[in-house]
Order: structure tokens, then sequence, then C-alpha cells
């Protein structure tokens, strides 16, 4: 038995799942107690020693009942198999094509009906018809948004889980920054008849803060996808900011805050599309220079503008004089009337300033260039802000 | 029940005479957690009687029960307890001028204990809940790391206190943030989804005995059609219980209008409510 549970912790590592010493050492003394008679039973009792996630509940029993109901085959009984097969053969019953058929027609239906079941059982987890792509949340949150290619729904549920928790974060850190602070000017003034000894400590009244966060997307080919996510984050974290707006650009500028007021995700992203669709920007190129233009006649800005702008920073449709993209100075004249701008460039950073990339030209006017590919430095981008 | 006793049958027989409705899944893992005396963490979206199970262990053993209810922002000092600073500078202020050790307002006595240390240092075996661990901050999880492990807690200038009792830890968690793997990797790991229709139906019954079963049915079917929808947040298996109540509480003849009536019990939501009369009530 012993060296049945250590072959199964080596199988379930190379599938990977985290299992320490300390889990095998657990898994042995759970089979002392359980027994190895009843494998229903021992099942379950390993699964809950070693699953520390819900998503690897499928692995899991897909690994045990290899190692357990069908053990892996020995190098002896390999020779035997194939020995067996090839009398098989010569003696003409039945052919070999069918026997492998059949073989793999009962490996791959029984566990995908179960694993089916079994994720269904997850309630609240959407059901994926790819389950060999199962990942961990953790997995999930730090994946390349640029580099998916499908749609996952799991990455949609934890976009909002991410959303909420970000509001969370927001509104707790603002209370904190309202209750700490100490007014010592009024402090003093209260205390002076205790002969300036603090026993009443007087609070400061929050400031007001009436900036304004306005978030500029780039739609265009390259950028489409992790403006779409990055929408979505926005979406769900939208009560954290009270006065935002949204606008989305490739050559044109449209303006997209209305559709975060729909009740749902999936109608407020349907109600973006349209919008698209309706200015003709679907897979456009971008022209930064019309865009930010737009943008500026649009957005009105101010002092109290911080302006966070989803882009790869490649201007292709733009006019250049002297070989620089005139987008450069509309970006400058948007530095200057706001507050801050921020711009989060979904490209890896090997990427930067390589053929028409404009990074260090906007850095060099005054705008502010992190690297974000993944929902969690979204994420972290978003509770920073 | 004493712990030779403990066998998986023994525990759903006390579960269920409590008034907990388990299942295969939950009472291997409680037993796996009894018998090796290791803490066990317990996964699942809210309301699907994660803190029950907890409390129903606590009462089918007879032990004494000690819960930390986690939340952001909780303290060490919420969790294991702290020095009593107004009895200690009392304490400095009467011993002034005699020759008194002033490492003496440094022991138990000045140290007000909170639930770890309580459920730690008590003579009689106990359980101890840690609710909604994902809430807590790191800080505060990797803390707890020690007690979890290796059945010991350190105070700064108190000392170590090692466990006097057979105690379990039930630690839930609704995967609000992921929990560190140091934790889980000391913790048995149970996922309780929301139940089949019949168990739910079985567990409506335990809660609300004198209820008819074609009501209770009825809701348990409808509430597990307005999970699969898509809503903000999902009914939980205490939103069906309390509308079983209400429904009967309502006490009219016509059960679908008392249904919609009440669909605030369940849908917490302006906007899941109006989804629901839409997909399901076709209002």
């Amino acid at each position: 038995m012993k060296a049945k549970i250590i072959y199964l912790s080596n199988q379930l590592r190379d599938k990977g799942l985290n299992v320490s010493i300390r889990s095998t050492q657990t898994a042995l003394d759970t089979c002392e107690i359980i027994g190895v008679n009843d494998l229903v039973s021992l099942k379950r009792a390993l699964r809950s020693v070693y699953v520390k996630d819900k998503y690897d509940m499928i692995k899991f029993d897909e690994i045990f009942d290899q190692c357990f109901i069908k053990p892996p085959l020995t190098d002896e009984s390999k020779k035997v198999k194939k020995n067996s097969n090839m009398n098989a053969g010569k003696a003409g019953g039945k052919s070999n094509k069918y026997v492998i058929k059949k073989k793999n027609a009962k490996v791959h239906k029984k566990p995908n009906k179960m694993g089916m079941e079994q994720i269904k059982q997850l309630s609240g987890t959407p059901v994926l018809d790819d389950r060999e792509n199962l990942e961990r949340e953790g997995e999930l949150l730090n994946k390349d948004l640029t580099k998916l290619n499908k749609f996952d729904p799991r990455m949609l549920e934890l976009c909002q889980q991410l959303g909420r928790r970000i509001a969370n974060k927001r509104s707790r850190r603002n209370k904190l920054a309202k209750t700490n602070k100490v007014d010592i000017r009024r402090t003093m003034r209260k205390n002076i008849k205790y002969g300036g000894v603090p026993v009443e400590l007087i609070k400061a009244k929050p400031k007001r803060h009436k900036n304004e966060h306005l978030f500029l997307n780039d739609i265009s080919g390259s950028c489409e996808w992790i403006s779409s996510w990055f929408f979505m984050l926005m979406y769900s974290c939208q009560t954290a900011f009270k006065n935002s707006r949204v606008f989305e650009f490739d050559n044109k500028v449209i303006e997209t805050t209305d559709a975060l007021k729909q009740d749902y995700l999936l109608n407020a992203f349907a109600d973006v599309r349209t919008l698209r669709m309706r200015n003709a920007m679907v897979h456009g190129t971008s022209n930064m220079y019309s865009a930010f233009n737009l943008f500026k006649k649009q957005a009105k800005l101010n002092n109290k503008s911080y302006v966070v702008l989803l882009s790869d920073c490649r201007d292709w449709a733009g006019p250049k004089i002297d070989g620089i993209p005139a987008s450069v100075e509309v970006l400058q004249d948007i530095v200057r009337d706001s507050k801050k701008v921020v711009i989060l460039n979904p490209e890896d950073k090997n990427k930067w300033d390589v053929v028409d990339s404009c990074v260090s030209l906007y850095e060099n006017v005054g705008a502010k260039v992190f690297e974000v590919s993944t929902l969690n430095q979204l994420a972290d981008f978003v509770v920073q802000m | 029940m004493v712990k030779d006793e403990i066998t998986i049958k023994n525990i759903d027989k006390n579960l269920n005479e409590i008034g907990y409705v388990s299942n295969k899944e939950i009472t291997t893992a409680m037993f796996l957690a009894l018998s090796l005396n290791k803490p066990i963490l317990i996964e699942g979206p809210p309301g699907v009687g994660k803190t029950e199970l907890a409390k129903a262990i606590a009462k089918s053993l007879n032990r004494e029960f000690f819960r930390i209810q986690c939340y952001e922002g909780i303290t060490f000092e919420q969790i294991i307890g702290e020095w009593n600073y107004q009895k200690q500078l009392l304490h400095l202020e009467s011993s002034k001028g005699k020759n008194q050790d002033e490492n003496s307002i440094f022991n138990n006595e000045y140290f007000i204990k909170r639930p770890l240390l309580n459920a730690f240092m008590n003579e009689n075996d106990s359980l101890l809940l840690i609710d909604e661990i994902d809430k807590a901050d790191e800080e505060v999880e990797s803390f707890l790391l020690q007690a979890l492990g290796e059945k010991e807690v350190t105070v700064n200038d108190l000392g170590t206190f090692q466990l006097n009792n057979d105690l379990i830890v039930i630690l839930t968690s609704n995967s609000q943030r992921m929990l560190l793997d140091e934790t889980k990797d000391r913790c048995l790991f149970l996922y309780i989804p929301y139940p089949s229709v019949e168990r739910e139906m079985k567990i409506v019954k335990s809660k609300i005995p004198e209820v008819d079963d074609g009501l209770s049915r009825k809701v348990v079917n409808l509430v597990h059609r307005i999970r699969d929808l898509n809503l903000t947040k999902k009914p939980s298996v205490r939103a069906t219980v309390d509308w079983v109540n209400s429904v009967e509480n309502l006490n009219t003849k016509n059960v679908d209008q008392a249904l919609i009536d009440s669909v605030g019990v369940a849908v917490k939501s302006e906007s899941d409510k109006k989804r629901v009369m839409k997909d399901i009530f076709k209002q």
C-alpha cells in the first residue's frame, strides 16, 4: 500500500497538484484507518487529504481510478499483455483494430460523463466543455489575457469576483482614511480646559475628493480583447468610483459610460458591442491623433481628471510630423490639462519602442506607462488608483 | 460519543439526531479530522451549512465550542488576547516605593484571553471554529499556522502555550481570496456544494418537520431552477428554508401567489428579482 500511495502522490504532483510529504504521510495514516477493501470510501477519504481546491477534484478522481481501479502496467505485465494481444491476433477471432477501438471508447466515455456531473455539482461554476483545461483560480488570474484564444466563462465569473473585491478594498481604505486622522489644531483648542493634556481627540473631517476618473480603452485589433476584460472589471467595481466615465477608441471615440449602468454584465457588454458596430468600430486600426483630439473635446479635462488609457501605444494610422506621431503632441495637451495620465500597456516590455510603438515618446510628455497583461495586474492597478 | 466509538456510521447518526443532514462526503471528512486529529478546511458558497456543521459536530461530541469570526482587519489581539494595560498601570502605581519585580505585570493575571487561547487552555475537549478565514488578512492566516500545525501558540512576553485538550479545529471559507498553500497543507479539505434536490428536501424537513412534502418539493425545485440562472447572488439553503417557512406563514390557498409574494426571501437584489420574475414566474 505504501508504494501505491507514493505512486499516487507522484502522479498527482505530475498533474499539477501541490502534494507535500505531509499529505503523503496523512494519506498513509488514512489508509490504515479506512482500510483498502472499500475503494469508494478510500477514494472519498483520500480526496479530502490530497485535494486543496475544488477544481482539482476531477483530476484527483481520474488519477485515483488509474492507480487503484486500473493499476499501472508494470514492465512484466506490459510484456504479457503484448504477447496475449499478439496471440489473439494470430488466433484470428477478433481483429486488433476492433479491440483497441472498443477499449478507447470505454476509457473516454465514462470519465467524461462523471466529470461533467461533478463540475455541475460544484454549483456556481459554469460547465466547461473541455475539462482537461480546468485550471485553478490562481492560475487563471495570472494568465496572460493577450494570449487567451478562447472565451472561458469562469474568467468572467472571476473577473466579477475580483471587481467586487476591489470595491470592498477601496471602500475600506476610504473609511480608514476618513476615521484615523486627528485634527491637531482643533484637538489642542478643545483640550486647553484640561491644561493641555489631550483628553478629547477631535477627528478630522474627511476632505471631499472630487476626482474624476476617465478610462479610455483602445479597441483596435491588437487591444480589443484586453479592453473587454478591463471593461468587465470596471463594471464590477464601478461603485468604488463615484465620478467615472468610460470611452473607447480606434480612430474615433465613443463613450460607453451608460452601458455600465446595466443590471447585468453580459447586457452591458452587449450594449458596448452594439455601440461599436453602430460606429463601425470593429477590428479597426488605431489613429491616436484623431482619437485623442476627439477625447479631449468630449471629456472636458480639468485638474481633477485622472486619465487611464489602456493601449499598446501603437499609432498605426495616425499622421506623423518629422517622423514623430502627431498624437504625442495631443497627449502632451491631455497631460497638461489633467491631473495625471496613466497608460496601461498589455504588451510585453521587450516589445515596447519596437517598430511603431511610441511608449518612450508618450513617457517623455509626462504619461506614466505600466505593463498590465493579467487580471491580477489589472486589479492591483485599479486598487492603487 | 467517546473517541473509541468514532465511526463514519456513528457520526452520520449523531449528526442526523441533532438535525444536520449530512452526506457521505461530509461524514468521511469529519471522521478523518477526528481520527487523525487534523484541522479541516470547509469551503463552499454562502449558506450551505459550513458553520452549522461545526456547531453540530461540537454538539454531537459534547465539546465546548469556541468561535473566531474573521473579518477584514481582524488582529492577533482579537484572536489570541491582549495585555490589560489599565490593570498593569494600576498595579505599577500601587506598587510604587515597594521593592517589586516589574516583570510581575507580565503574567497570566494581566492577560485578557480571547477565543484561540481560551480554546487551547480549556481543560475540557473543545471545538474551535475559525469562521470565514478568507476574510482575514494574510498576516493573521500566517500567525495561525503554528496553532494549526504544531498545536501550540506563542504570545510575546508570556511564552508558548501547549494544547491542553483534544481540540478539533474547523476553518470555513467562501473563497473570497486564495488561502495560503501552507494553511491548506495543514488541513484536510471538504467542499460543500449546493445540495441535491433530495438532500435539500431532507434539510427542509429537518428544520420544519410539520411542512407539507408537496410544498417543500415545489420550493426546492424552484430554488434549483433559480440557481441555474446567472444571478448576482444565488439562493442559499438557508433561503430555501426561510422561503418554505414564509409560504407556510402566509397561509393562503394560492401557493403560487404566495411564492411570488415572498420571492424576496430567496432572491436578494432587485435586478435578480426582475430576472427571476421574468424567467421563472413568466411575469
